[in-house]
């Protein structure tokens, strides 16, 4: 056994058992050799379809702000759902791992089950990340550099339609809108004239696409490491050196008065380990990093949906006097923002260090010992600018009160911060006596975490302010015991407390237990030549979830500031007002989570892995906001209350086969997740009809109206009004061309009580990857997809891209199908058209919630291809190497997706700052 | 030797954990702190009176609120995303939200909370005497008769509580018959009415006095006295529930009652309140200042806000009042200068026959509203109030409201009138004439309609003065939040037919484009768009989610 496997399992024992043969816990693991295949700033964008359980969803690939969107085992509450990650045995916030290197990580590992879960207690039922970081090794110093470099694109833009379709579309809206006050007629009312149109069409009026004006075609990436390790049976040490750049897709400079986005990254760690007098072996571990973000001085949000909704002939980017154009409805010209406003910035501090001190006390009993470790992790930011204002010019005049200004430069600030201590006390003892093997250990974890005030735990509730402290206790143990290589049994458990409920009732108790048995080594499978190892195993236990996003303390009556009442004559006293909020519950407490989970792990043939497991979670106790049980009598918000309760079911199913025939290697692999889940009880009151339900549908079910296409005229009398017989809309006046939805409950009214399930989650239910690699003569090539199916995607939650016109907003491609009918322009889209009417006003009929804008959203991405080349070993020991490697790899090359097809956005990152793909070539050279 | 230290490490850092894992200190708020002293218990004061007032007005400023007017067929509903659209044109009333309570059915009770949970807590005030703290317990039970009495006109009976609930009580409690939320009502009353002041200092003025509790008294009274609940009979027959929407007989006594109570509150105001009617001899700025200045002699009780959230819905300078504009159905209320009836043309006419006839019109019309191409009567040579200023689009109606807004310059504040003495004048001459007093009737009526300008009322046909004092209900209090009730509770039998249901006609502006700024060319009345009314609405639904747990009897008919 290597030392670092050693470690691995002394870090790993206490929080997951056993990680060999004889575990009983579901766990699947990733090396971070794995992650290192995809180039990415943030190590969440390595993980997608990498460990079955876990699942990966895209988001924004604005550097610095990346991160993708992790579950464990699918939904299982409707609070707070995120998973906890350990990063060598202590807990550590999202951002502190996002920015880890991938060159830093020895392995990723998710614990699914009870059994894996059952020692974190209070902490375990959302599921843990635990993550290992690389240590030196028993051997001569080993030097390893590594280095790549790119370009990054965005997968997919939407753009929206040029001047000549927006102003042909605009005169169909506002035309529309008329229609009540032309006798409930549509009669041609433009606003643009034909000339108008003729000059869009021929290039001569104002066409501006702002993604062009803004963005550029591709961005350059990088990053480069060093690795020193080696050491000898006293002294080990593990030290890298990162660094990363990733800039964003900002067609500007990088300069004093402008900047791109971009991240710097610079990591340093230092992961050192000592053995003396023979009882002590020691860690000192310091994982630090600087993180240094830069952007044009825009909020990146509003940019984006500036470019989206800013139509094309609104103005050219400057105005004929050579000034930025601007107007009142338009403000903040695209190209501006990112070119005349200067830039802001961030710079990160961080840096986790932790110590461990393990004694052996084999000389009193042998197997025993004690562990000591501590972790002191601490962040800061400082957010320094540079920043200047243009004014606004259209057509020569000014129409805004801003002025040009010279460029400013600030001081640095701080904005944010966190410490973060932790201690670990254990006990443990590991023995084989003949056929028994008998392992167990005891911990005391005490952690202490304080935060700012707008620090992520400290955005709900009352009391914000005073939320910046968190402490928690976890006494947990596990006693693990193996009969001759056959039968494992294990109990572990937690014992924890949180201090955001009340003194005395803040501890619960987190028993699991499992089992495992070996097959492969009972007598009649032991000489079986195909089947290497076959296990089976089982768990059930209890783990709780302490976070709540309905706040903290909810133990406590707290009074909060309300209006202001006032007195007086002429000038009036203001007196401001003072009322309680929700009632205090004082039995408040964590939601639980019983876990049960049967699993198989097989190999054979020495070449095939399956491993497979079927999973149920009944989480109860959910902190939920009892809206039935009191009456409106009350008088003031309602009780939180521990009474939610939500099943979710599902499996998990990976293969791996590994061969080698001659010179020739491969490997074909593939992974699936499915989960289900379903609200048993959420305290939801009963709506007036039975399918209005949300109780027993699926966490984030959509709810809406049924769409039954669009009204014609036939549906109206000559004043305007639907005809009898016909459910009148409670959701103001309709006319042809708006979207009919049914009466479902027959009232005559097309109301709320008319809303059901239009589709499913926006979570997919299936999530998959299947990878296949081959090796010949020091070549190789790998490559991996990654998918995700059963979740549905609500146009309307793109607002700026499905709503045309409204609140002076674009028009994109998908309202080119819109209702329309206008004879005598040649207009006549009554039979076939695919939306609803244009308008230019809001409409709170056509844009509700119904299964008209519900859309399947399965998709398929190739994640990562990669070929690379190896040197013989014979130029490498003329050269002094023992491994030489160049590469080229494509990240997120290519997407299969109906919502991409379809209506241009992609299935993951529909808006907003695109998600992106990559094209990257490196070169790893280790020296001897 | 070390094994030990360590266990005793393990057991010390667990005996510890006590400490460890509370509360931090924190300066948030408790029940204890809210009552300790004086200062602290005013804030507590402040909010149970800014619940309890808010009634009626867009407290809450939902975007989608409305004023009441805009479905009593006054006002046009609003915009077509409000909830006056669907209340007047399609759906009317419904349980699932659509109530003209829009603040919401349950907020009723968090301001008799807010107000109960000071009455119960202020004895545990350090630094009070035991005078002023009567006095508040006092004030809050006449801010529970206020909501009451508001209640009891829009849902009839309603669940009655004496104090805080808390979630150990039994909390199901049912309606109450409407008898015994009216003698709940009254008897508040007159328990704070005995101890409350006459007045109170300057800086305090707002807060509940005598008078003002007399005012809860009569009004909950008079629409006691009117037909709808003065009856065997209900507007739906409700089976063994009748008791929840009718009184159970019809009887005259309850006019005398309602006399008795409008009389001991304008005693009490005129005597010992300081109030009175504001007669300087110009009508225009009496009833202005009567309607528009903070604290003048005839207001009783006022809902005072600085800027923001409640005056958004009646200050035409805000885009949610753009959509409010006055009906024909309404304005044919109001008198001319002259006290004859004005007539407004059916067909198309020049536009300047609707500035003559415009100008024609009473001074309390002029004192209310802003007519086309006119610079507002109410706020002379103020820009911000001109014509210019205020006009925003084209739109087909007579005038635009502008009332509270005399002389208001760029004034943020608003004062809506709760309780205005000329109510309480009102109050009597109706109720004299329901007991054939007409004699006693015309002189309280006069008073009102003779400040506004207008030449004496000498009608005494029981039914003719009816008509007459119901039309000055309409004219004196528009926007006031009575007349939506006052039509319901008359049993008006044109209450579907020109008032709440049938056509809502306007001035419809050249060839019934919309007015404009200037330039407009012709005018005529024509209907706007049919209002719904159906009987059910005589009194609100509760919210289906409350009836869906099972404790309350929905109102007939929803």
């Amino acid at each position: 056994m290597t030392c670092r496997k050693l470690l691995l399992i002394i870090s790993m024992f206490v929080y997951q058992g056993a990680i060999a043969q004889d575990s009983t816990s579901a766990i699947s693991t990733v090396t971070g050799a794995d992650l290192y295949k995809t180039p990415a700033a943030n190590i969440t964008n390595t993980l997608y379809g990498r460990l079955p359980g876990l699942t990966v969803l895209q988001g924004s690939g604005e550097p610095g702000y990346d991160g993708a969107t992790m579950t464990t085992r699918g939904i299982g509450t409707y609070d707070n759902n995120s998973l906890v990650i350990y990063v060598d045995g202590f807990q550590v916030t999202s951002d502190y791992f996002q920015y880890l290197s991938s060159s830093e990580i020895a392995s990723i590992s998710v614990l699914k089950d009870a059994a894996a879960l059952a020692t974190f207690g209070m902490r375990g039922a959302n599921g843990v990340l635990w993550v290992v970081t690389k240590r030196g090794q028993q051997s001569k110093p080993t030097i390893q550099f590594q280095v790549r470099s790119g370009i990054q694109q965005a997968i997919n833009i939407d753009k929206p339609l040029g001047s000549y379709d927006y102003a042909r579309l605009y005169n169909q809206a506002v035309s529309n809108d008329n229609y009540a006050v032309n006798g409930n007629q549509y009669v041609w009312s433009p606003k643009y004239s034909d000339a108008q149109l003729a000059a869009y069409k021929n290039g001569t009026g104002i066409n501006v696409d702002w993604f062009d004006e803004v963005l550029k075609k591709s961005t350059p990436y990088t990053d480069a490491n060093l690795i020193f390790s080696g050491g000898d049976s006293t002294a080990k040490y593990g030290v890298i050196l990162d660094y990363m750049k990733d800039q964003g897709l900002y067609n500007v400079s990088n300069g004093t008065s402008t900047s791109n986005a971009q991240i710097q990254r610079f990591n340093l760690r230092s992961n050192l380990d000592f053995n003396f007098f023979k009882i002590f072996e020691a860690k000192v571990d310091l994982g630090g990093r600087i993180e240094d973000r830069r952007y044009p001085n825009f909020n990146g949000p509003s940019l984006w949906n500036n470019l989206a909704v800013y139509p094309s002939n609104i103005y050219n980017v400057k105005d004929a006097s050579g000034n930025w154009s601007g107007t009142t409805i338009y403000p903040n010209n695209p190209a501006a923002s990112v070119r005349a406003l200067g830039w802001a910035s961030t710079h990160d501090r961080t840096l986790q260090a932790n110590f461990n001190l393990k004694e052996k006390f084999d000389f009193i009993t042998p197997g025993l010992y004690l562990n000591e470790a501590v972790s002191f992790n601490t962040w800061t930011r400082n957010a320094a600018s540079k920043t200047a204002t243009y004014a606004r010019f259209y057509n020569g005049t000014q129409t805004t009160t801003d002025k040009t200004t010279d460029i400013v430069a600030s001081g640095t600030s701080p904005v944010g911060q966190y410490d973060w201590k932790q201690a670990n006390l254990t006990a443990g003892y590991d023995h084989t006596f003949g056929v028994h093997a008998f392992s167990a250990a005891v911990n005391y974890f005490a952690s202490n975490f304080i935060e700012d005030w707008n620090g992520d735990l400290n955005g709900s509730g009352y009391n914000t302010g005073n939320n910046i402290y968190h402490h928690y206790t976890n006494l947990s143990g596990r006693v693990h015991y193996v009969f001759d290589n056959r039968y494992v049994a294990e109990f572990g458990f937690g014992y924890s407390g949180s201090d955001n409920f009340a003194p005395g009732h803040n501890k619960g108790f987190y028993p699991a237990v499992s089992a495992a048995w070996i097959l492969s080594n009972e007598k009649f499978l032991q000489q079986n030549p195909v089947v290497n190892l076959l296990k089976l195993r089982a768990s059930v236990g209890k783990t709780g979830n302490e976070t709540s996003n309905a706040g903290r303390y909810l133990y406590q009556q707290y009074y909060v500031s309300n209006g202001t009442f006032y007195t007086g004559n002429n000038s009036f006293t203001g007196n401001s007002g003072i009322a309680p909020s929700y009632i205090a519950n004082p039995r408040i407490f964590a939601e639980h989570s019983v876990k049960y989970d049967v699993g198989v792990d097989a190999n054979l043939f020495n070449k095939l892995n399956v491993t497979a497991d079927l999973y149920m979670d009944k989480r109860g106790g959910i902190v939920t906001y009892d809206n039935n049980t009191y009456l409106a009598t009350l008088g003031t918000s309602f009780m939180y209350q521990n009474v939610g309760k939500v099943t979710n079911k599902g499996l998990e199913m990976s293969v791996n086969f590994n061969d080698k025939i001659g010179k020739f290697g491969y490997n074909i692999g593939a992974m699936a997740s499915y989960s289900k889940n379903k609200i048993d009880y959420q305290a939801e009151v009963k709506p007036v009809n039975d399918f209005s339900k949300t109780t027993g549908l699926a966490i984030g079910t959509p709810m809406g109206l049924v769409a039954e296409g669009f009204y014609q005229m036939s549906d109206f009398n000559a004043d305007g009004t639907l005809k009898a017989g016909l459910p009148v809309p409670a959701f103001g006046a309709v006319q042809p061309g708006d979207m009919k939805y049914k009466d479902l409950d027959k009232s005559g009214y097309i109301d709320q009580n008319d809303v059901t399930k239009i589709g499913n989650p926006s979570y997919p239910s299936l999530y998959y990857s299947f990878n296949a690699g081959v090796s010949y003569a020091g070549f190789d090539f790998q490559v991996f997809f990654q998918g995700a199916a059963g979740g549905d995607y609500n146009l309307g939650n793109s607002l700026a891209q499905t709503m045309a016109f409204v609140n002076n907003s674009n028009v994109y491609a998908i309202a080119n199908g819109a209702w329309a009918y206008y004879p005598d322009q040649g207009i006549d889209t009554r039979n076939t058209a695919t939306y609803p009417r244009l308008g230019t006003q809001l409409n709170t009929n056509n844009y509700r919630n119904s299964t008209f804008w519900i859309k399947k959203n399965n998709f398929l991405r190739v994640r990562n291809i990669e070929l690379g080349y190896s040197l013989p070993e014979m130029v490498l020991n003329k050269l002094h190497l023992s491994r030489c490697r160049i590469f080229v790899s494509a990240t997120n090359p290519v997407t299969w997706s109906s919502l991409l097809k379809n209506y241009n956005l992609d299935p993951e990152t529909p808006s907003g700052y695109p998600a992106l793909k990559s094209y990257t070539s490196g070169l790893s050279l280790s020296f001897k | 030797m070390k094994r030990i230290v360590y266990i005793l490490l393990l057991f010390a850092m667990g005996a510890c954990q006590k400490d460890f894992l509370q509360l931090p200190i924190s300066n948030s708020t408790t029940t204890d702190s809210v009552f300790s002293t004086t200062i602290k218990a005013q804030s507590a004061i402040a909010n149970a009176y800014q619940r309890a007032l808010c009634q009626g007005i867009p407290y809450q400023s939902y975007w989608n609120s409305m004023i009441t007017d805009n479905i009593s067929g006054a006002l046009t509903y609003g915009f077509a995303w409000t909830w006056g659209n669907g209340i007047a044109t399609s759906t009317g009333l419904t349980a699932s939200g659509n109530i003209e309570d829009m603040d919401g059915y349950a907020f009723n009770f968090t301001a008799i909370r807010q107000a109960y949970l000071v009455k119960e807590n202020i004895d545990k005030v350090t630094d009070m005497s035991g005078s002023d703290k009567a006095i508040v317990k006092a004030e809050m039970q006449a801010l529970v008769a206020y909501r009451y009495e508001q209640m009891f006109i829009m849902y009839g009976g309603v669940p009655v509580l004496s104090k805080s609930l808390t979630v150990n009580d039994n909390l199901s409690v049912p309606r109450a018959p409407l008898k015994e939320v009216l003698d709940s009502i009254t008897s508040w009353c007159d328990a704070a009415a005995a101890v409350l002041p006459s007045q109170w200092p300057a800086t305090f003025t707002g807060r509940m006095t005598k008078a003002a509790a007399l005012s809860i008294k009569a009004k909950a009274l008079l629409y006691a006295a009117r037909p709808l609940f003065n009856t065997g009979t209900p507007y739906l027959d409700f089976g063994a529930n009748n008791g929840l929407i009718c009184l159970g007989n019809s009887d005259p006594a309850r006019w005398q009652q309602a006399v008795l109570a409008a009389e001991a509150g304008i005693q009490e105001a005129e005597q010992n309140g300081g109030a009175k009617i504001i007669n300087t001899g110009h009508p225009l700025d009496d009833y202005g200042a009567a309607t528009s200045t903070p604290s003048n002699a005839e207001v009783l009780l006022a809902f005072k806000s600085e800027s923001g959230s409640m005056n958004t819905f009646f200050n035409m300078h805000n885009w949610q009042a753009y959509g409010n504009g006055l009906t024909t159905n309404y304005l044919e209320f109001y008198y001319k200068a002259d006290g004859t009836n004005q007539v407004w043309p059916t067909s198309s006419t020049a536009f300047s026959d609707y500035l003559t006839r415009i100008q024609d019109m009473e001074p309390r019309f002029k004192a209310s509203f802003k007519a086309w191409e006119i610079d507002t009567w109410n706020n002379p040579n103020d820009d911000y109030w001109s014509n210019k200023t205020l006009f925003q689009w084209q739109s087909n109606v007579c005038a635009f409201p502008v009332k509270f807004y005399y002389k208001a310059g760029t004034r943020g504040w608003f004062e809506f009138p709760v309780f205005r003495l000329a109510a309480l004048y009102l109050n009597a001459a109706e109720a004299y004439n329901e007991m054939g007093q007409s004699a006693n009737a015309l002189i309280k009526l006069n008073v009102i309609h003779q400040r506004a300008g207008l030449p004496a009322i000498t009608e005494t046909d029981q039914a003719t003065l009816r008509t007459i004092i119901q039309r000055e209900w309409a004219v004196e209090f528009f926007d006031e939040n009575y007349w939506l009730h006052d039509i319901k509770h008359w049993k008006r039998s044109d209450i579907g037919n020109g008032l709440i249901g049938g056509g809502i006609r306007t001035l419809k502006f050249n060839a019934q484009t919309g007015g404009k700024q200037t330039g407009n060319t012709d005018y005529e009345d024509g209907v706007l768009y049919q209002g719904f009314w159906a009987p059910r609405q005589y009194l609100n639904p509760f919210p289906q989610t409350e009836i869906n747990k099972g404790t309350l009897i929905q109102n007939p008919g929803y």
